[in-house]
């Protein structure tokens, strides 16, 4: 009996799930486009139309040559017909042409439950000029004058938004250039009721419609609704008055049908939008912040304190700056905590708006005036702010930083009269300037910030043109380093001398014999490192070879030839040469040196 | 005789003579503190068109113009103490605090948040601050340089600092110049009257594209017949009387 029960309980349980089940509509996929001749000028929206089915990836869609493809969004719909249950999901893309001809949309897959659906193949044309995705006389009558001189539309960006999510009504009046008006065309807007509304003034361009020139008038109005439900906005009405003077020259005598039709252009005509239909969907109420106050969009917080350190008498600056997309207007402040010993007021607020293509943006600034009423460590807590995201259908909440407020006994009374807050009659409050400061060091006369200062700019080339020495000094260096023979080159001139000096201190220190050997040797060494040939290896005859091969003037190497001689024979007969011969020597030798340096730079 | 008197009249400026400037600025304090802000006004509007400045002689002038009556020209003698004592907090709450009386509350557009960031930093500073900050890290760059000439560093370490160096360089220099823009090479003006009609043209027969109120600062955009176009901190575009308005 027990187990009858448990398996009818089962039984019972399962039959209102299966039966459910059961009347799920099948699953259906379906492509449609809004128009399928546009102008290159125009766009086309693809609606992708899921049907039934539980679970529904997102569609695939085939490459779509000569359009740029935009997603725009997607829409749940569920509906419950005599016991059967439909779901629907719409998903739409804006195609935006970039060439003229005919193009085919392929076969657009869908799978839904593991199942893959396939959609039929679209063709679509895109014209050259001609607006054809634009309202035209035909097609909506009560929307155009009878010769089509002033058309009128009007369009939203959205049929399905979230309470308090932005949705934007494209008025746009299209009046054809060189047609004639009694008086100013009459617009009279929709009364937007269920809306909060922004407009931003008329923006105006010319069109070229079906072979003609529109000059178009264009009013964006952006809208918040302010409660869910379906909210209609009425038709757009302008009333116009056609001008028969200007369109005299085009009237045709014989044409009975345009007499009437004149009489008839002279009377007032009254055009109409279509009605529009919005499904305002409510705001999620479950994981709805206990500090949300209504603001959707998308946006950033800001929090500054101007100081953390004051004393009683001064007062604080707290700044909270709210940034982003959506009705930036009506968004309230974070709530502000009550603080024993703090006294804080709202003292105004800001907001600037604008509109940032398609959307709302603007900053509203909410200033409060913290004022100690005791010395002590104050915590201001963070303050958090939430909205309501309907891009990503979330809560959002934003939170400041906690900020830690030191309050000092103030300066006592008397001392400055205008600093911080002042006490009035009647105990009211008053916050006044910081008093005037005293001179902190001496009064300087204007001048120039340092880096116009001619002076300066002088100096900063001075590092540049030292780091430029250092450069060339290394690159020289490096060179002499790498080449032998230019090294001894560079250094004969200086050896050479150097030795003659050593030479000389040997006379001095009366040593006239080795005085005519340093003599001997730095004159070969001169030779030997001029041109990069050892100098033990070099003899009187070898050197008036080389001197004569390098173009060296014979009265040189006579030269050389004597001075050689000369020192050899004070070398080798000791004795023989006087103190006044060494020192003559001396002199010649170091004439030679130079001479040959000179004659060697010309000869080269 | 005549010679030396006129000599001595020639290289001693007028202040030295019955006192120095900074007796006249503690002069002009003590007026002020006595509640006679047309005397202290008087005072340091005298020393600022001898050509002194100190962050604290426009800090006393704003104080002054404002107890005056003022506001236009408070605000623009906060904004001048500003660009000399950028980070000084006492010039910044009596400006917040004047601007917070003003009857028009504009706010800056919105503003990419990076040239936000660049602008904000940069006149955190004074420009000579940015200068001898950049000065140094250019001199440390050349150091370094100078030492890889000769040692040819290929510490990686080494290497970091230098690119590191240059980097800040890069920084500093940009933050100078932005500083520089801002302080030195643009104009502003502020509304003095308390109400102004901000044309769409320069002349009396233009359209009156808005009104303005007293204390209302604007970047001079071009000066002509009398007029300055002004571009206010929303963005907003006219041409205000040169009589209206005051430039600093």
């Amino acid at each position: 009996m027990l187990k009858f029960s448990i398996y009818s309980f089962i039984i019972l349980c399962l039959v209102p799930v299966l039966a459910l089940t059961a009347n799920v509509k099948a699953a259906e996929v379906e492509a449609t486009l809004s128009s399928d001749v546009i102008s290159i000028d125009g766009q086309v929206t693809l609606s992708i139309i899921i049907t039934g089915g539980k679970d529904a990836d997102e569609p695939t869609l085939p490459p779509i040559g000569g359009f740029n493809v935009y997603t725009a969004g997607k829409t749940f719909s569920s509906s419950s017909v005599n016991g059967v249950t439909s779901t629907s999901v719409k998903y739409k893309y804006v195609l935006v042409p970039q060439r003229t001809g005919k193009f085919l949309i392929g076969p657009i897959k869908v799978k839904v439950d593991g199942k893959e659906f396939s959609t039929e193949p679209m063709a679509i044309t895109v014209e050259k000029g001609t607006r054809r995705d634009v309202p035209s006389r035909a097609e909506r009558p009560d929307n155009a004058t009878e010769n089509g001189e002033y058309i009128i539309d009007a369009e939203i960006s959205k049929d399905t938004v979230f309470e308090g999510e932005l949705l934007v009504h494209e008025f746009k009046a299209f009046q054809r250039r060189g047609a004639g008006f009694m008086s100013d065309p009459v617009y009279v807007p929709p009364s937007y009721s269920g809306f909060w509304r922004e407009e931003f003034g008329w923006k105006r361009y010319t069109r070229r419609l079906q072979g003609n020139v529109y000059v178009v008038n264009q009013m964006d109005s952006y809208l918040f609704p302010v409660s869910p439900g379906e909210v209609q906005i009425e038709p757009t009405r302008v009333v116009v008055t056609p001008d028969a003077f200007s369109n005299f020259f085009s009237f045709d005598p014989f044409d009975s049908r345009g007499r009437r039709s004149r009489q008839h252009r002279m009377q007032p005509e009254t055009l109409f939008t279509e009605p529009l239909i919005i499904n305002v969907l409510p705001l999620p109420r479950e994981s709805r912040p206990r500090d949300f106050k209504g603001a959707v969009g998308s946006f950033d917080m800001d929090v500054d304190i101007s100081r953390t350190d004051v004393t009683v008498d001064e007062t604080i600056l707290l700044t909270i700056k709210i940034a982003g997309q959506g009705n930036i207007k009506t968004i309230s402040s974070p709530d502000i905590p009550e603080i024993e010993g703090l006294d804080i007021r709202p003292s105004g607020d800001t907001t600037s708006v604008r509109e940032a293509g398609g959307v709302i943006a603007g900053l509203k600034i909410f200033e409060y005036s913290i004022i100690p009423e005791q010395e002590g460590i104050y915590e201001i807590p963070s303050l958090k702010w939430s909205y309501f995201d309907p891009e990503t259908e979330n809560y959002r909440t934003l939170a400041s930083e906690e900020y830690e407020i030191n309050i000092e006994p103030g300066a006592s009374a008397g001392d400055d009269a205008f600093a911080g807050r002042m006490n009035i009659p009647g105990d009211i409050k008053v916050r006044d300037i910081l008093g005037v400061k005293t001179l902190d060091g001496r009064l300087k006369k204007k001048s120039k910030p340092l880096i116009m200062s001619p002076v300066f700019i002088g100096v900063q080339a001075v590092p540049l043109i030292l780091l430029a020495g250092v450069i060339l000094f290394r690159k020289r260096q490096e060179k002499l380093m790498g080449d032998l023979r230019l090294r001894r080159l560079k250094r004969a001139h200086g050896l050479a001398r150097k030795k003659l000096s050593s030479a000389s201190s040997l006379l001095k220190s009366g040593n006239p014999d080795d005085f005519y050997g340093e003599v001997s040797r730095a004159v070969y060494q001169y030779v030997g490192d001029k041109f990069n040939y050892s100098a033990s290896g070099l003899t009187e005859s070898k050197v008036v070879e080389i001197l004569q091969d390098e173009g060296y003037s014979e009265e040189t190497i006579e030269e050389f030839r004597e001075l050689i001689q000369t020192s050899d024979f004070g070398r080798f007969a000791p004795g023989q040469s006087g103190e006044d011969s060494a020192g003559e020597l001396l002199k010649q030798a170091e004439k030679w040196i130079v001479t040959a340096e000179h004659e060697g730079k010309r000869v080269k | 005789m005549v010679i030396i008197i006129a000599a001595f009249f020639l290289f001693f400026p007028a202040t030295n003579l019955w006192g120095s400037a900074e007796d006249d600025f503690a002069s002009g304090v003590k007026a002020y503190n006595a509640g006679d802000y047309e005397q202290a006004l008087d005072i340091f509007g005298g020393l600022e068109d001898s050509g002194y400045v100190s962050p604290e002689l426009y800090y006393n002038l704003g104080n002054s113009y404002y107890k005056s009556g003022l506001k236009g020209m408070a605000v623009a003698s906060y904004m001048q103490a500003g660009r000399l004592a950028p980070r000084d907090e006492d010039t910044k709450a009596n400006l917040r605090f004047v601007q917070g009386t003003l009857r028009d509350k504009v706010e800056d557009s919105l503003q990419n948040p990076i040239w936000r960031f660049a602008k904000e930093s940069s006149l955190y500073f004074k420009a000579n601050e940015l200068t001898w900050i950049a000065f140094v890290i250019y001199l440390i760059i050349i150091v370094m340089l100078i030492y890889q000439v000769f040692y040819k560093q290929k510490n990686l370490a080494f290497l970091i600092i230098l690119f590191f160096a240059v980097f800040l360089l890069i920084i500093s220099g940009t933050m100078l110049g932005i500083n520089l823009q801002l302080n030195y090479y643009t104009e502003r003006g502020v509304i003095t009257d308390p109400e102004v009609e901000i044309l769409a043209g320069p002349g009396a027969i233009s359209e009156v594209r808005f009104t303005a109120h007293e204390g209302l600062t604007f970047r001079i955009l071009d000066q002509e017949s009398g007029y300055y176009e002004g571009i206010f901190a929303n963005k907003l575009k006219g041409w205000i009387e040169i009589s209206k308005a005051y430039q600093f």
